[in-house]
């Protein structure tokens, strides 16, 4: 049966410095609880929001970057609802139908299967900027049986983009994917770091066969993006080929389950109150402004990099490798623009390096992770003129590098050939039993003459093998002498 | 008639050690003790030691030649909804009985940079919704001309401290009429800034986009004197008015053959007999000073009360949402979140406030919002157009009330009569324009009142006229007693 | 006496205002509400006629944008609140606050 998906991504700017209204932090991780509130976030009698203009510009970058149309001026609207965390009992959001005016209206999204490499598109029918409330903890008896709630406004007034799109997605991996890529592209425009606890969160609205849609809410992870819709869409198909109606409902994502509950059903339609806020006269968007947010977003496109990368010949999963991890693609530009090889480099930083630090348990997102520019250029260049072979490379320098990534090149590359073989000359010589027993078969002296000659190199890094290579080779020619 | 040293008058000689401030502050003392009893004009006084110290201050650094600020020596009360960090703030409600904001408002500030002393926070009718001070959860303040009758509200608390002499001046709130309407029952003088000349960061929001500070005294140049302080743009509060601090202290006396007056019909009929004699008195005598009256009319005037009402009901309605007991004194003793939230509601608010909140929430709601707040919006810019077309040739004569100050009781038990004392005052909140109102004459011992409607930015004009008025009357500094 | 005809409304309204009310409450408060009502329906009446928009900002100024500044943090424990760990503590399923 077809099925037909919308989405509504909440993202936290949490890259705006300041939240929403007020000057406290954006990103409220790391403060102690309470400790980020002032009179305008906690709603003081007689405080009043102002907006930032950090909030705004990259609101309008991403308005840009999803290629809406951006209004004249945007208005701020008041909704109404009693709730601990919500310290006015009003959020400040943009309801249309209010007087509200949102920040962009019918854009488009285009995001890439990268197994595929298939570009798929998605409109998006609106983007408002809001304020996140605080967060609510429950104790013994969860949500429905807490005796108290225990409420953090560290996180109330914090600047939210909710990017609301057409149906027009038609798979569960569909979904996933293009919040995937609309997280990168967020990332790039400087708006929000996606691997941040909570940043994000998504209601999906799904139909399955032309019925009617069910929102599921409380999904916080993309591969929950793809899990809840597929677990969704199941449960829809059942009870339509068993003869069933599916009615119009809201239902709760269970992450920990890995199923959609009902919601309790509400008695009254939800009565908002919505108007314009009398606190915010509408705010203009102006060329100057326009402009900026259009450089923003230029720098941040993530096709033309992607382009960029293609045409200087990376095979397409090294260029979107580099591109999803921020960081390394950095670093790409800079080592090729300083004549570093573009291909090597790709494989290098996309593959080799970045294989490493998953296996060291190291975090890629972490620009301390990787080397400077400089180590970078000199390993490429090295790798290039072959003095190594690429096994050393890969099995030891990008592994000695990616534990300390701020070591210089020459303290972790492995002896030459050349000064090997002294080693190994002095080794036969020394260890006459052991090379007997070798000849005669025993394998395992052939590991003890190896860390023979380690030890007898000293500190410096070495390539085993090439050390039992070379041991070999030197003693067969030896026997034949 | 007794009569008080304008309070500019006292700044200066105490600057020139001709009055001594120590004195001074002694003499009012002495008026709180007398009066303040049987009026109940202040919910709270500052501690008359920490008063003492200061002034000595003051008072040293006047011999001693120090730079001191323009409101040195002067004692200043405050309404009871613009927040002192150092004195509670109540609201007149017991919602926030007792309630100390951590932060003072933006016009206290600037008060306390010119060397002002707060001697008290002023009586008002709870969270200003009222028209003659009787609805404070701290009991009614009396009209110190007759302690029988009221001082007009809800800035009743303040207007009464200067009628007997209580303070020097005072800062009190308008969103209908509240500066006003006190000021025309206890001879003194108030007026209603341009919405956004004077920051409201710190005025516990009724009607957040009718309301204005407002600054009351005993004269004109009183008036003028403190909104030369308190106005100016404020970056806290985005309804602020991008303009310098106002200068209007040293506009000369009106040359009255240069004032064109727009007698406007709808304004200046409907007033008891006595008070339309007096109107009519002021308006010939100023005729032959040479001011040239204007027959004028404005039909949709007869509108503007419902309509600044529904605003009013509707903001107050959202503003007062935040009050669920959580951050404020008035607990709910409930056992569930709803419960806890209804029964503090219930418990913090007075029966005039909750019934107004019932109102805006009537008036913004899905059904009735077209019919009532939309509607009441769409009357508001035909007022607001109307009265910028007409005070742009003239400044428009009113009436202040269309009663003498009433006896307490008189007006509480229809909510129409309340309302309709407003009936002159409120389009100037509606159109967003100042307003002045001073005395013209006395009847039987009860003050009238005549009111000056200007154009946007127009305060300067106002205060000339002002002081043109109070040259023919001879008002100007009356006290009680 | 005739019932009040807002007395079903009230209950919505108090219900979404959050205010409990007690039965003479609603029973006083409900004729005040009908006579308040009646008294702003009048505005509709000549709304209708008007082909302006609504007016939600007296005047046509743009508001401002807030430049990069320091926070104003206050101390929460500064306000009436009920603290555990840090965290504000509200009744929510069956606690109860201590009288303050």
């Amino acid at each position: 049966m077809r099925v037909v998906i919308g989405l509504e991504i909440h993202v936290q700017m949490s890259e705006a410095g300041s939240k929403l209204f007020c000057d406290c932090k954006a990103d409220y991780r790391g403060f102690n609880v309470n400790a980020n509130v002032c009179p305008v976030c906690l709603g003081l009698p007689g405080a009043l929001p102002v907006v930032s203009e950090k909030s705004l510009e990259l609101a309008l970058a991403t308005s840009l970057a999803l290629k809406c149309e951006v209004p004249k001026f945007i208005v701020f609207t008041r909704k109404h609802y009693f709730y601990p965390d919500l310290p006015k009992n009003y959020q400040i959001s943009m309801f249309e139908r209010a007087g509200g005016v949102p920040i962009c209206r019918n854009g488009v999204i285009s995001f890439l299967d990268p197994s595929t490499w298939e570009w798929k598109t998605c409109r998006v029918r609106r983007i408002n900027i809001e304020e996140d409330p605080g967060r609510t903890v429950y104790e013994e008896g969860g949500i429905t049986g807490s005796p108290y709630a225990l409420v953090d406004y560290n996180r109330s007034g914090v600047p939210l983009l909710e990017i609301v799109t057409e149906p027009d997605i038609e798979t569960p991996r569909d979904a996933r994917l293009l919040v995937e890529y609309l997280l990168l592209m967020l990332e790039y425009l400087g708006v929000t770091n996606p691997r941040l606890e909570g940043v994000f969160r998504v209601d999906a609205n799904v139909s399955v066969g032309g019925g009617e849609r069910v929102e599921v809410k409380n999904i916080g992870s993309t591969l929950d993006v793809e899990k809840a819709l597929n677990y969704e869409i199941l449960r829809q198909t059942k009870i339509r080929e068993a003869g069933g109606v599916i009615e119009r409902e809201t239902r709760h994502w269970d992450a920990v389950r890995g199923v959609t509950r009902p919601l309790r059903h509400k008695e009254y339609e939800e009565e908002y109150l919505y108007f314009p806020d009398p606190d915010l006269p509408p705010i203009a968007i102006t060329e100057e402004m326009v402009e900026k947010a259009l450089r923003i977003a230029e720098k941040a496109d993530l096709q033309v990099l992607l382009g960029e990368l293609l045409k200087l010949n990376v095979p397409p999963e090294h260029a979107w490798s580099l591109l999803s991890t921020k960081p390394s693609l950095e670093l790409f530009r800079k080592t090729v623009s300083l004549g570093g090889d573009p291909q090597l480099t790709a494989r290098i930083l996309a593959v080799d390096y970045k294989g490493e630090l998953r296996e060291q348990g190291r975090d890629p997102y972490d620009p301390s992770s990787w080397p400077p520019l400089e180590t970078v250029l000199e390993l490429v260049k090295l790798t290039l003129s072959g003095v190594y072979p690429y096994d050393t490379i890969k099995g030891l320098v990008i592994p000695a590098l990616a534990s300390n990534p701020q070591a210089r090149l020459e303290t972790v590359l492995p002896e030459k050939a050349g000064d090997i073989e002294v080693a190994v000359e002095e080794v036969i010589r020394e260890e006459v039993k052991a090379v007997k027993d070798y000849l005669q078969g025993r394998t395992q002296a052939l590991n003890y003459l190896v860390g023979r000659v380690i030890k007898k190199i000293g500190r410096k890094a070495v390539d085993p093998r090439v050390i039992r290579e070379a041991l070999e080779k030197r003693i067969k020619s030896v026997r034949s002498a | 008639m007794r009569r008080l040293k304008q309070a500019w008058e006292l700044a200066r000689d105490f600057r020139e050690g001709v009055e001594d401030p120590v004195e001074h502050l002694y003499n009012v003392f002495e008026a709180i003790n007398r009066w303040e009893a049987r009026v109940n004009a202040y919910i709270s006084l500052e501690s008359p030691d920490l008063l003492v110290e200061e002034v000595e201050r003051i008072s040293r650094s006047i011999r001693v030649g120090e730079r001191i600020g323009k409101l040195a020596g002067l004692l200043v009360s405050v309404k009871d909804n613009i927040c002192t960090s150092f004195l509670p703030t109540t609201a007149g409600s017991r919602m926030l009985d007792p309630y100390t904001p951590p932060y003072n408002a933006t016009v206290v500030e600037r008060l306390l940079e010119e060397d002002a002393m707060v001697v008290g926070k002023t009586n008002l009718d709870e969270f200003a919704m009222g028209s003659t001070t009787e609805l404070s959860a701290f009991g009614p303040t009396r009209n110190p001309w007759d302690l029988e009758r009221v001082p007009g509200g809800s800035s009743g608390g303040s207007a009464a401290s200067l009628a007997y002499g209580g303070s020097d001046l005072s800062l009190g709130s308008d969103t209908g009429g509240s500066a006003r309407l006190p000021a025309a029952y206890t001879a003194t003088v108030g007026l209603k800034p341009t919405y956004g000349l004077v920051s409201r960061y710190g005025l516990i929001p009724y009607g957040n986009s009718l309301e204005q500070i407002s600054p009351m005294a005993r004269s004109v140049r009183d008036v003028a004197l403190l909104l030369d302080v308190i106005g100016g743009w404020d970056p806290l509060d985005a309804t602020s008015l991008r303009v310098d601090r106002p200068r209007t202290f040293t506009v000369s006396k009106a040359d009255p053959r240069k004032v064109t007056m727009c007698v406007v019909k709808e304004l200046s009929e409907g007033a008891e007999e006595v008070i339309e004699k007096a109107y009519w008195r002021i308006l010939k005598k100023l005729e032959s000073e040479g001011v040239e009256l204007r027959d004028e009319k404005l039909p949709v005037a007869s509108k503007a009360l419902p309509a600044y009402y529904t605003i009013a009901f509707a903001e107050a309605a959202s503003n007062l949402a935040r009050y669920d007991g959580i951050f404020y004194p008035t607990k709910g003793g409930g056992s569930s979140w709803e419960e806890e939230v209804e029964l503090a509601r219930m418990k913090g608010f007075g029966r005039e406030v909750k019934k107004r909140i019932l109102m805006g929430v009537y008036a913004l709601s899905e059904g009735y919002r077209d019919e009532y707040y939309i509607a009441a919006t769409k009357v508001r810019r035909v007022v607001r157009d109307e009265v910028l077309r007409m005070t742009r040739s003239c400044i428009i004569a009113s009436q202040a009330s269309p009663i003498l100050p009433p006896r307490l009781g008189e007006r509480l038990d229809d909510p129409l009569k309340l309302y309709a004392m407003d009936v002159y005052t409120v389009i100037a909140n509606l159109a967003g324009v100042p307003a002045l109102v001073q005395t013209i004459e006395f009847h039987n011992g009860l003050p009238i009142g005549v009111q000056w409607i200007g154009k946007p930015l127009g305060e300067g004009e106002l205060v000339s006229l002002g002081l043109l008025v109070e040259e023919l009357t001879g008002l100007a500094g009356v006290v009680a007693g | 006496m005739v019932e009040c005809r807002y007395y079903s409304v009230m209950e919505k309204l108090a219900s979404l205002a959050k205010i409990k009310l007690s039965e003479e409450e609603v029973e006083s408060l409900c004729r005040d509400l009908e006579r308040t009502a009646e008294f702003l329906r009048t505005v509709s009446e000549i709304s209708r006629e008007l082909e302006v928009n609504p007016l939600y900002y007296v005047w046509d100024q743009w508001g401002p944008l807030r430049e990069p500044g320091e926070p104003r943090t206050i101390d929460i424990a500064s306000l009436h609140v009920s603290l555990k760990e840090g965290y504000v503590r509200v009744p929510w399923r069956g606690g109860k606050l201590e009288e303050a």
